[in-house]
């Protein structure tokens, strides 16, 4: 039984035979159309988080839709899945999906992601959908985000296949790779939000390393008060740090399928902030010789703490810098003294210091950042 | 020269010839602080498994090979600092002359180029070797160049103090 926030579909059939609210028998199968395009997108979002297993039996059935009313006037259809459950995920993912793909072939929008594997099926589906259509009728597909619906015509339709069928349109690399090159691992990312919706539970995410990312927080809804809270400031939002599930498709960050956390990125709030935030930025291959691994968000953030601590208690800054294997080094070098805490991506503190008059200096390698604070007071004294 | 942690590959030579040669190394962003600290690795490199570059100043002034660098690497340099030859050697590393050696299949390798062997150096050893050449180049102190123009752009800082005269053709 669909839940009172269920989001619906609205699907407006108009044209002579729909008035009143009529439903006419041979125009059921526009609907049906609908729904096998949705199962299609959603069994190939299941399959790209489990690969190599089966689909449960009862994904199909959460993924079966039913009328909850028609409109008066023409035939205006309102649809809801019959049941709200495990995979309700899947469901959203879906409608999000497909509610793209529609915008994208009728209105010539940007086509979303699309799982793996699924585009020739979609294309398929898509061609067929409106093929009911007689002259002077029309569907009419209410998609989540425009105000305006598609209009599905005879014209417009005509249309929308000749740009379904051009080679190009779903040359969405993501949609065509191996179901192996997914993996899915926790991780932060550092970047900002700039834009949440939340009766999908989901955010546009622009990650300072990897671009845009979609993210997903509908098993964490608190969060909701997080992210408003970062969205709702100024048009460019603070700098964020992202904890989750991070997807990976091609080798490259895709989506967070479930966000845990989110805070904002201070860095430790001093002069230093700006440095680091930059180096949150570094891609691979950012140093000599195209070597340089992405800093790591550990290394970050024990650079910043240990920043702040020597601010706090009036000590000497060092000289930060991005190490090519994804860590961060504090340096303090003069004529008569160098001492370094180099922090590794796994947050292991290397702990260097060499006067000027010798020719071999000491190092430690520690994990307690106290120790690592105590070391840093020295400055290059 | 019989050192027992040195391997040449076809094409490569020691330099040992002219200790006195310097040998120059470009400072990009990420080897320098805002307010002019160079770091120490930016002489070494981070790790013992690299082979920073230079440029013989036998083959290329200072300028030519920021200029090289600006226009051909992932990073602008911001400026040259130099190591003399017996600087290194002093150090028990070596810089060795690649010149001979063919390209590798898209490689862009910059004339004169050079690099120090810093190969198979434990950690303590390197980060000795890091202060004991950045402690050297500071010495000498960072090689006057220019910033890299954009091609065909000309370098009016020269002039930039002289009277302004009235312009006679278009020169961007």
């Amino acid at each position: 039984v669909a839940t009172p926030d269920q989001r619906g579909r609205r699907i407006r059939l108009t044209g002579e035979r729909f008035d009143g609210g009529r439903l006419p028998v041979d125009s059921l199968v526009e609907l049906e159309r609908y729904q096998t395009l949705l199962r299609a997108i959603a069994r190939a979002e299941w399959e790209e988080d489990h690969p190599g297993e089966v689909p449960p039996a009862e994904l199909d059935a959460e993924l079966r839709l039913t009328i909850e009313r028609i409109e008066s006037g023409s035939a205006d259809v309102f649809l809801i899945f019959e049941q709200v459950a495990v995979y309700a995920d899947y469901q959203e993912q879906a409608q999000d999906a497909l509610d793209g793909v529609i915008a994208a072939a009728y209105d010539g929008t940007e086509l979303p992601d699309l799982p793996l594997g699924v585009a020739d099926q979609v294309r398929v589906g898509m061609l067929e959908l409106g093929q009911s259509l007689e002259p002077d009728q029309s569907i009419e597909v209410f998609v989540e985000g425009s105000d305006e619906p598609v209009v599905i015509t005879i014209e417009t339709r005509g249309a929308a296949i000749a740009h379904l069928q051009l080679d190009g349109f779903f040359l969405n690399p993501s949609a065509e790779a191996p179901k192996a090159s997914l993996e899915k691992q926790s991780e932060t990312l550092v970047g900002r939000i700039t834009e949440l919706d939340a009766n999908r539970s989901t955010y546009h995410f622009e990650s300072l390393q990897y671009g845009e990312l979609k993210g997903h927080y509908k098993k964490h809804p608190d969060l909701i008060e997080d992210l408003r809270k970062v969205v709702d400031q100024a048009e460019v939002g603070p700098v964020l740090r992202v904890e989750g599930e991070l997807q990976y498709r091609d080798g490259k960050p895709w989506r967070f399928t479930d966000t845990i956390a989110v805070e904002e990125f201070t860095a430790g709030g001093g002069p230093w902030a700006p440095t680091l935030i930059d180096f949150a930025q570094l891609s691979s291959g950012w140093g000599e010789h195209g070597v340089g691994l992405p800093i790591a968000f550990v290394a970050l953030d024990a650079a910043g703490q240990i920043m702040q601590a020597l601010a706090a208690g009036g000590s000497e800054l060092p000289g930060v810098f991005p190490s090519q294997s994804g860590g961060v080094i504090l340096e303090w070098a003069s004529r008569s003294m160098v001492r370094s805490v180099e922090i590794t991506p796994n947050a292991e503190f290397e702990l260097f210091a060499m006067p000027a008059d010798t020719s071999t200096g000491t190092l430690e390698v520690t994990t307690n950042l106290d120790e690592a604070i105590n070391f840093s007071k020295g400055g290059a004294q | 020269v019989n050192a027992p942690d040195i391997e040449l590959s076809d094409g490569e030579s020691l330099m040992i010839d002219d200790g006195a040669e310097l040998v120059y190394r470009q400072i990009t962003a990420h080897l320098k602080t805002p307010t002019g600290q160079v770091a120490t690795h930016a002489f070494t490199g981070e790790s013992g498994v690299g082979k920073p570059s230079y440029a013989r100043a036998s083959r290329v002034t200072a300028q030519e090979s920021r200029d090289w660098h600006t226009r051909n690497a992932n990073s602008a340099s911001l400026g040259v600092w130099a190591l003399a030859v017996d600087e290194v050697t002093r150090a028990d590393r070596w810089v060795i002359d690649d010149g001979l050696v063919p390209p590798q299949e898209g490689e862009r390798r910059s004339p004169g180029h050079c690099f120090l062997d810093v190969r198979g150096l434990e950690r303590v050893r390197l980060k000795s070797l890091r202060v004991t050449l950045w402690n050297a180049a500071m010495d000498r102190g960072e090689i006057p160049t220019a910033e890299t123009t954009a091609e065909g752009e000309l370098d009016l800082s020269a002039v930039r103090n002289e009277p302004a005269e009235p312009a006679t053709t278009d020169t961007h």
